[in-house]
């Protein structure tokens, strides 16, 4: 990540980085004071905050936020390698004074097991999904620029929600603010995918969570479960159609072995998110939201029946 | 004396970029794998709880 940043092509005397430590437990804290005299050695502002109050990274951006000393903020996630044109690119709708939101692309890093092939085929990162939400767009904090003039009313992320925050500040800014939301696919971080079944269903459960969270915060329509029919219907398909069929491609060399395995990594995605929308339940402070300024206080969402 | 004429623009930059100041915010927890990598012997599994934690 280090090296990502230092390989921007953004001229340093713009820009500044903001390292925000959620209290990590091992040598990170070092490390981070190490990075900063490197990157002063190298003219970048690099800076080394910390959040120990909450556990959540939502809190450390909070955090990053009031440290800021620029009007456009921009996040990512340490373990995303942006691309070296990443910043320039996801700035430039600024330009347009109603923008107040910025998404850049999400690509995957390389991978070789089966999963990562099928996450890679499925585009799972990528941003044209949550741009595409059926209530409203929102981008993903991995690859996120925010205007801080549009947090004045919105607020800024809720400190102890653990999942589904960046959606939840998205639509808080586009519907309080009447901000406009712009899309760059130039402006690229990639990010790896999960290369194991357990990292796989601890995704999917969690975005699970997600939907049940912003189904209490703004009534998003909960995802239909799965039901015995369903995975009936679908193993049946799998079995007797879609397994022989694809292994006849792959002997002819005209499939991979991911078209093998699509559908029995599909249900068992469909039913980790299922699960995690069912066990989940918001905690009343999971609503919280903080502040830009300490005066403002909060107006209460209203949370739906 | 008639001034030459020519088509191109003079000292008009083509691609003017929009180059606002900006904070770059990026969230740390347990550390990330390549700040470990050099940090720990305990190898691959730690780095992979850790990257777990920070998603």
């Amino acid at each position: 990540m280090l090296n990502c940043l230092w390989a921007q092509t953004y001229p340093v005397s713009q820009v500044e980085y903001l390292l925000v430590d959620n209290g990590s437990g091992d040598r990170t804290p070092d490390l981070l004071q190490a990075a900063v005299k490197t990157s002063g050695d190298r003219g970048i502002i690099l800076k080394h905050l910390s959040e120990t109050q909450i556990q959540s990274s939502y809190a450390a951006r909070n955090t990053g936020i009031r440290a800021a000393k620029s009007k456009i903020l921009a996040f990512t996630d340490a373990d995303c390698r942006p691309h070296s044109d990443w910043l320039i690119n996801l700035v430039q709708p600024f330009t347009d004074p109603e923008v107040g939101l910025v998404a850049g692309e999400i690509a995957a890093l390389p991978g070789d097991t089966l999963l990562e092939q099928f996450a890679d085929r499925q585009d799972t990162l990528s941003q044209k999904h949550t741009l595409s939400h059926s209530f409203l767009p929102y981008g993903q904090t991995a690859n996120l620029a925010i205007r801080q003039q549009a947090l004045e009313k919105a607020g800024l992320f809720r400190p102890y929600l653990t999942t589904g925050g960046d959606a939840d500040m998205c639509w808080r800014i586009q519907q309080q603010g009447n901000w406009k939301l712009a899309f760059v696919e130039q402006a690229v971080v990639q990010h790896r995918h999960r290369a194991t079944v357990s990292e796989l269903r601890r995704q999917w459960h969690r975005y699970g969570r997600s939907n049940r969270y912003l189904h209490e915060l703004h009534g998003v329509s909960l995802m239909r479960e799965p039901t015995s029919q369903d995975y009936l219907y679908r193993w049946s398909r799998w079995l007797l159609k879609e397994m022989p069929v694809a292994a006849i491609k792959i002997v002819n060399r005209k499939a991979s072995l991911v078209d093998l395995i699509s559908t029995p990594i599909g249900l068992i995605c469909w039913q980790a998110r299922s699960q995690g929308q069912r066990e989940a339940k918001l905690p009343d402070q999971a609503r919280q939201i903080e502040w830009l300024h300490q005066n403002q206080f909060e107006s209460p969402v209203e949370a739906p029946d | 004396m008639t001034p030459v004429q020519n088509d191109e623009p003079i000292d008009q930059p083509v691609d003017q970029k929009f180059l606002p100041a900006v904070s770059v915010i990026i969230p740390i927890y347990n550390g990330e794998a390549d700040l470990l990598i050099c940090s720990t012997a305990f190898g691959h599994r730690l780095i992979r709880l850790v990257k777990l934690n920070i998603c």
